[in-house]
């Protein structure tokens, strides 16, 4: 027990501390801010209007690229003409670039990419990833800048804000919450660098991650109308499969046809990319659905969700497509709903 | 928000900070997460208005380092979202540091209250939000899950 305490301990004190005064005066200036964005959202919105219509003409400007070689770690896709999907994602990526709300007077930015704005902040470890960037520059302090692009984000549903000062440099992270279809995630990326006097450039900078299409057979047909989920334990050792516990069947449309419609508009897990990296994700449970014509009926397609939100799935016996539960867990909160709970826990 | 909030707030940092250190993603940092506590608490009401700031605020700290965990971060950890300049670098954990991130943000909370601070089980039911039976099994488990992964880890060699 002292030697769990001993590591809760230097745990608790790993990182550099801010400061009490730090952390206080951003926190009211946190809190002011938000107080701005909420009385002006109507103004945001009727520019956000504007914006749309400046994409068009923008986006003739924007190209899509691929990473600087130094971050190949970010796959890429063998390229031939790109597939509709594809296609989406690219068109996404510079609509979003282009929507970026900037102070009146911004400039396109034409020199080299100053220190620290060379490439996206961050992207996912897998493939399907199109990228696309701009920068400006901007006559106002960095700082006053990321206070300005954090009140106008272009899009509504943001699921994040990240900042991180390093380096003298202003960071804005923002994920759609909602995406086209065959569009997985679609993530703006702003930093912000400059003298403290200013003026700043800033880097705008889209990772949109495409996804294939399904095919028909891997759809829930309207003729399953039972759901059979199945609490399965599992361990370490062995975190596919495992004793079954609770299980429930249920042909209540009100909370079959829920599942149905989400499983339905889940995407496909985008292929990982090599040396993906991440941490820890491992639970105690997983929820195995059976979809299924009746109570008595084989079921063709059989969904296994778990802690990392991917879903494994097959159908009739055949491994498909993998899907994407993530961020909502939208179907792992559907399932919960038939084992009667508020909300999926896994352990 | 007054300046006896502020004197009160500095108070509350340090212990709000380690707190959070243990609560928090592994790629959150805990200044944010305190932060954010804070904004949150300070957009309904004055800190000096709370009964007890410090367990008011580990609640809010608590909710938001599952919140972050449930939702984007998970996708980050699932996917491995790579930060740009860790592109190159090992994004492993130090494995002491692994063991305890593998723990949900409550049984986190719940183990380091119960071990660090020495808080009784109604003291950490009161800033977890359940029974305090809830917060003994919820101590009692994430120490066994704790001790197994340890256990695991060291067979492993």
């Amino acid at each position: 027990m002292d030697d769990l305490a001993d590591r809760l301990i230097e745990f608790s004190r790993s990182g550099i501390p801010r400061g009490a005064d730090s952390v206080w005066d951003a926190a009211l200036k946190q809190l002011r801010r938000r107080h701005l964005a909420r009385t002006t959202a109507v103004a945001v919105t009727a520019v956000g209007l504007v914006t749309v219509v400046a994409a068009v003409i923008a986006a003739i400007a924007v190209h899509d690229q691929r990473p600087p070689a130094a971050h190949a770690t970010a796959p890429t896709t063998a390229h031939t003409a790109p597939n509709p999907p594809e296609q989406a994602a690219i068109a996404l990526g510079r609509r979003m670039v282009a929507e970026v709300v900037l102070p009146a007077g911004s400039k396109p930015f034409t020199g080299p990419a100053p220190a620290g704005l060379h490439a996206p902040l961050e992207f996912p470890g897998t493939r399907n990833l199109v990228f696309a960037h701009r920068l400006w520059i901007v006559n106002e302090t960095p700082y006053e800048l990321w206070h300005f692009v954090q009140a106008h984000v272009p899009f509504p549903g943001q699921v994040g804000v990240g900042t991180a000062g390093n380096v003298g440099t202003w960071t804005f992270d923002d994920d759609l919450a909602f995406t086209p279809q065959n569009i997985s995630m679609g993530s703006l990326q702003l930093e912000i660098a400059g003298n403290a006097a200013g003026p700043a450039v800033i880097r705008a900078d889209t990772v949109v991650q495409w996804t294939t299409p399904r095919p028909t057979e891997e759809f829930v047909p309207p003729t399953d109308r039972t759901v059979t989920v199945s609490v399965v334990h599992i361990s370490l050792a062995n975190p596919t499969t495992g004793p079954i516990g609770k299980r429930v069947s249920t042909s209540d449309p009100k909370l079959v046809q829920p599942i149905v419609r989400t499983f339905n508009e889940l995407h496909v897990t985008p292929p990982p990319a090599p040396n993906p990296g991440g941490g820890p994700c491992n639970g105690t449970v997983v929820y195995r659905v059976a979809f299924s014509a009746s109570p008595t009926a084989s079921p063709a397609i059989l969904a296994t969700v778990g802690i990392c939100g991917g879903l494994a799935v097959t159908v009739n016996g055949r491994a498909a497509r993998g899907l994407d539960d993530l961020p909502n867990e939208a179907f792992a909160t559907d399932v919960a709903h038939v084992l009667g709970l508020a909300e999926p826990h896994f352990g | 928000m007054t300046g006896d909030d502020a004197g009160g707030f500095a108070d509350l940092y340090e212990p709000l900070r380690r707190f959070a250190s243990v609560v928090r993603s592994l790629d959150m940092d805990a200044d944010d997460l305190v932060q954010e506590a804070l904004v949150r608490t300070l957009a309904s009401q004055p800190i000096e208005e709370l009964d007890d700031p410090a367990a008011y605020l580990r609640t809010v700290i608590v909710r938001l380092a599952s919140n972050e965990r449930r939702g984007a971060g998970r996708r980050r950890h699932a996917l491995g979202r790579l930060r740009r300049e860790q592109a190159h670098e090992s994004v492993a954990y130090p494995s002491d540091l692994a063991d305890l991130g593998r723990l949900e943000p409550p049984d986190r909370a719940a183990v380091y209250l119960a071990v660090v601070e020495h808080r009784s089980h109604r003291e950490i039911a009161a800033i977890l939000g359940c029974t305090e039976e809830a917060s003994r099994q919820r101590v009692s488990r994430a120490l066994e899950r704790l001790r197994s992964e340890l256990t695991a880890e060291a067979d492993r060699g």
